[in-house]
Formats: structure tokens, C-alpha cells, sequence
């Protein structure tokens, strides 16, 4: 491997350096090598070592929930420990403007997530250019989508506001048409005198799960549901003064495909809709306040005329307000809430429509935590949820024939390790 | 009374150089490879530099950049002084880049010792010391408002 990168180093230093000539003479491993490092300007021009190319971090994280009804991660009324999360991931900085990165995640989470280990992003991302006023570039492969504030890095419990994502707006239950794509990412920003502002637009396929079917048609529908291949997730940050305010527009806009399994009651058809979210933080030296605020217009077409009627704008929101005490404890409060039907916030008409209760058309909930930071490393939170509605609900975790509690409390504790 | 306007006089003295060192530099400074060109930074840049969103420098050679723990007194005040901006928040910025793969960290060093030996040795490396009075292959660099 190093005999390997020392020949990367000194074709560099050659195809800088020797003239057209002698390049011809280099067996074809080296001409592509060359083609690369020609067309990126820089490439290896400084002498960072291979260590310091290549970075390795990981996370593990354990929960411990408790709820008093329904299923929340596993069997929860009975204790679940079924939330666990464990990453690993490495990036190789290629060239000075070519870096690969990739991790590998691993997450149980009730009957939504089985554990399995799975590609969380894979991609290559190439910087066109760098400078003090900005940057611009593009990414190819499988890329987290930046959606609000904080969901590219939602499987890492220390950068989540609290033990869960606040779940009107990061729903678990359908989580995998905000976390990533596989496609196409443009990056880039402008820099100002105090303030800075960054785009992303990922297009591409979201990988899709059973969870995506069960909330949106429901598990046993004879056929399959899949996304289409140019779904559409873009964001706009505005930050001032370092991140002391962030203002951010993201919006996601998809289609999800139904092959209907031939027969006479359904047929092909495809759903469309869009998550739009405004999200606004400030943080002080003690106190960060935060608040995301999204509408949810969704559409069915063809599948069936009963779906139809399913047709609507869905609207959550939270606000959170979080009080460091000390470089290692902190804990904050928030009051969040999310409704199926905006029009129709307390489920009256929508949820006999679909032969549910009401209450499953919408979750208002109070959520308090507190955090202790044991070392670097090491942290530890508690979480307390009083909620009423069971929106939120995992239809995996919790099947739609098995009644549900519209009361209903979650008490989590997390331990997680991170270098 | 000369001898009282002499007294005035010195004292005042006194408390304006009290006044203008606290006002004009800080204990901390910021500290380059001596091989660097570089003369002086203003703080958006050095904001950008720690933050791992600036990653070249002019000539296209990589930024290489050194901290202490996010809990070292040192780190603290550089961040609140010089960066004008709160250590968690440094700390948000890297965990967002190393965990969705888009950046990398800085590189950690234990204490002054490790810091201004690393510095020497590496070209293009940035890092921070608690006060003036650095060793060989170590350069201090005023930042600009």
C-alpha cells in the first residue's frame, strides 16, 4: 500500500515536472493515474501524509425505553432495549480536491430496523473550487440528505437535539424519505463579512424499506411500492456570526411507484408529495433555542380511488429551548406536535375515513431531557415524553388491528460512546 | 505637586498599558509553521480555518490544524477570545462533517509541549498557545479584527 501511494507521489511529481514524452512511456496504470492528477490541479502537490489522508470515526449507542402503552422501539411496555446504534466510517482524502467516504451502519430499532449492517452513505465528492468567498462542488454515490437542521448526522446521538430526533419533524416511523439519496449531490456556499450561505441538492433514489409501505398504503397491499429514481432534496442555510443564528429552508419533493400484483382491486399508480421545512436556531453561550416548522402536501394517483381520499397537507412543528449548566450536563425542554391533516388537526373526519381512531391522525407531546457528558467520548441522556395522539407510531411496531392508547408516556435512557 | 502630577502622570501611565494589553492582545495567540508566508489573519478567516471549512491555503497546500480537548482551559479562551465563538459550537461543526462524511476534525494535542513541536514540524499546520514566547520552526500571528 505505501510502495503503492510512494508511486502515486512521484508520477505527480512527474507529470509536473517531465515532458509529454516521457509520460507516453508509462505503462497504463500510470497514464490514468496521470490523466487524474492532471486534470486536478493540485493533486498531492503538498506532503500530507497517508495517515493524515485517512480518517476512521465511529459511534455506538444503547437505549434502555420504558413506555406505560403502545410499542415505541420494540416491545417498550415490557422495557426495550431494541434501540441500538453502531456506525463506523472512513473518509480518504484523494487528492486535494477528491475525498471518498463511506460508512456502514447498523441499527435496531423495535421491528422498524432489524440490525443489519447497511451502506448509511457511500460516495466520492469533488470540490471544483475552494476560496475564501466560497466553495462549489458535487458528490456521486449514496449521500445523506440535509434536510432541517440537523438530519445528515440523525444516527449519532451526540449531535441530536435530545435521545430521540423530535419526531414531528424527523419521524422514525417513515424515516428513509429524509435520510439519503442515491444520485447526485451540488454543494457549495458564499461567504460573507459575518455570515455565510450554503446550498445542497441531492437528486436521486430513496432507498426504500418496509416502513415506507406500511405508512403509506400499509404492509399487505398486494404489490410493491418503490421510490422513484429522481426524488429531489434540497436546502438552503443562512448562518450569522459562526452559527449564533441559523435560519434554513430545506424541502424534499418525491414520487414513490406502486407495482400493483395483478388483480382486480388495485392497480399501478404512483404517490407525490413534498416536505417543506423552515427551521430557525439560536445559540448563545448557555441557552440554544430552536424551531422547525413543516407542511406536508400529499398526493395519491391511480392506485385505488379509496387511497384518494387520503389526499391532504400534513403540518408539525416543535420548539425546544435547551440550557447548558456546564461543559458536561445540559437539558432542555420542547413542546412539539404533528397532525396528518392540517384542516383536520383532531382526526375527526380523517381517521373513521381510514377505519382508525382520530387520535392516530395526530401527536402533540412535551418532551424533557437532560444530558451528561462524561468525558470526550462518553455520554449519557434521559428523555421524558408525555404524549397525546399516536401519529408518531410505528404501524411496524404497532400493526393497525391492535388497539392503541391515545395517552401515552416514553421514559429512554441512552448511553453513547463516539470517537 | 510635581511630585502628586508625576504620580498622576505614572499611574495613569500604568493603567492605560493595563488597558490597551487587555484591550489589544489576548493571552492567547495563534501560532503557524515558520515556513508560511503568512503575515497576519482576520478572524473570519481563522473562524473558517477552525471550523475545517477552509481547508487550503493560498498555494493549494492543505491546512493542517491542531487544537486541545474541547474542555482545555486553553481551547476555551482561544475559542471565546480569539474565535469569538463558543467551543460547542466548534464542536457541533466537526461532528457534523466527520459523522456525514463531507470533512474531517482537526488533530488533537495533549498540551503546549506537543502543540509547538508539532507546528515546527509540520508545514502548513496551524495551531494555538496560551501566551507569546514560542520555539524554533514556530511563527505567532496577530489576527485582525
Amino acid at each position: 500500500m505505501v510502495s503503492k501511494l510512494f508511486r502515486l507521489k512521484n508520477s505527480t511529481t512527474q507529470c509536473s515536472k517531465q515532458p509529454a514524452k516521457s509520460i507516453m512511456k508509462h505503462n497504463f496504470l500510470n497514464s490514468a493515474l496521470l490523466l487524474v492528477c492532471g486534470s486536478v490541479n493540485s493533486a498531492l502537490a503538498d506532503d500530507t501524509s497517508w495517515t493524515d489522508r485517512l480518517q476512521l470515526h465511529g459511534f455506538l449507542t444503547q437505549g434502555y425505553i420504558n413506555t406505560n402503552h403502545n410499542n415505541w422501539f420494540g416491545d417498550s411496555e415490557d422495557g426495550s432495549f431494541e434501540f441500538t446504534e453502531v456506525g463506523l466510517n472512513t473518509r480518504l482524502q484523494l487528492t486535494s480536491n477528491l475525498s471518498a467516504s463511506a460508512q456502514v451502519l447498523s441499527r435496531r430499532a423495535g421491528e422498524m430496523d432489524n440490525g443489519s449492517p447497511h451502506l448509511d452513505y457511500g460516495f466520492f465528492s469533488y470540490q471544483l473550487f475552494e476560496s475564501r468567498a466560497g466553495e462549489l462542488g458535487f458528490r456521486v454515490g449514496r449521500i445523506k440528505n440535509k434536510f432541517g437542521l440537523y438530519n445528515d448526522t440523525r444516527d449519532v446521538a451526540a449531535t441530536r437535539p435530545g435521545v430521540f430526533m423530535p419526531q414531528s419533524i424527523y419521524f422514525d416511523r417513515v424515516r428513509n424519505v429524509l435520510l439519503s439519496s442515491d444520485g447526485v449531490s451540488a454543494f457549495g456556499g458564499m461567504n460573507f463579512d459575518n455570515s455565510s450561505i450554503t446550498f445542497n441538492v441531492n437528486v436521486g433514489k430513496f432507498p426504500t424499506d418496509k416502513n415506507i409501505k406500511a405508512t403509506f398504503i400499509g404492509e399487505n397491499l398486494p404489490g410493491s411500492l418503490d421510490s422513484d429514481e429522481k426524488n429531489v432534496t434540497s436546502s438552503l442555510l443562512y448562518e450569522y456570526d459562526a452559527g449564533r443564528i441559523r435560519i434554513a429552508l430545506s424541502n424534499v419533493n418525491y414520487t414513490l411507484r406502486f407495482n400493483a400484483q395483478p388483480g382486480p382491486i388495485f392497480s399501478d399508480g404512483y404517490i407525490d408529495g413534498d416536505i417543506r421545512i423552515l427551521s430557525a436556531e439560536y445559540n448563545a453561550e448557555r441557552w440554544s433555542f430552536t424551531a422547525e416548522y413543516s407542511r406536508q402536501p400529499i398526493y395519491y394517483n391511480d392506485i385505488s380511488p379509496v387511497f384518494e381520499t387520503l389526499d391532504g397537507e400534513a403540518e408539525a412543528y416543535y420548539v425546544q429551548a435547551l440550557h447548558r449548566f456546564s461543559n458536561r450536563w445540559s437539558s432542555w425542554l420542547r413542546y412539539e406536535a404533528s397532525f396528518r391533516d392540517k384542516d383536520d388537526k383532531s382526526g375527526k373526519m380523517r381517521g373513521p375515513a381510514s377505519g382508525q381512531p382520530p387520535h392516530s391522525t395526530f401527536t402533540k407531546s412535551w418532551v424533557a431531557g437532560v444530558r451528561w457528558d462524561v468525558s470526550r467520548n462518553l455520554m449519557v441522556s434521559a428523555e421524558y415524553h408525555r404524549n397525546d395522539g399516536t401519529f408518531i407510531l410505528s404501524r411496524v411496531d404497532n400493526p393497525p388491528s391492535t388497539p392503541t392508547d391515545p395517552e401515552w408516556d416514553i421514559f429512554a435512557l441512552l448511553v453513547s460512546y463516539r470517537f | 505637586m510635581t511630585r502628586n502630577c508625576c504620580k498622576i502622570f505614572v499611574l495613569s501611565l500604568v493603567l492605560l498599558s493595563g488597558f490597551f494589553s487587555t484591550a489589544f492582545s489576548y493571552a492567547e495567540v495563534v501560532i503557524i509553521n515558520s515556513q508560511n508566508p503568512l503575515s497576519s489573519f482576520d478572524r473570519n478567516e481563522l473562524r473558517a480555518i477552525f471550523s475545517m471549512q477552509h481547508t487550503q491555503w493560498k498555494d493549494g497546500s492543505s491546512i493542517k490544524v491542531f487544537v486541545y480537548e474541547d474542555r482545555h482551559p486553553t481551547h476555551q479562551k482561544f475559542c471565546k477570545n480569539v474565535l469569538e465563538i463558543f467551543p460547542y459550537q466548534l464542536r457541533k461543526n466537526w461532528d457534523r462533517l466527520i459523522y456525514s462524511g463531507t470533512g474531517k476534525a482537526p488533530t488533537l494535542v495533549k498540551n503546549k509541549e506537543e502543540m509547538l513541536r508539532v507546528i515546527a514540524a509540520t508545514p502548513g499546520a496551524i495551531g494555538y498557545i496560551d501566551k507569546r514566547g514560542t520555539g524554533h520552526g514556530v511563527k505567532t500571528v496577530p489576527v485582525e479584527k
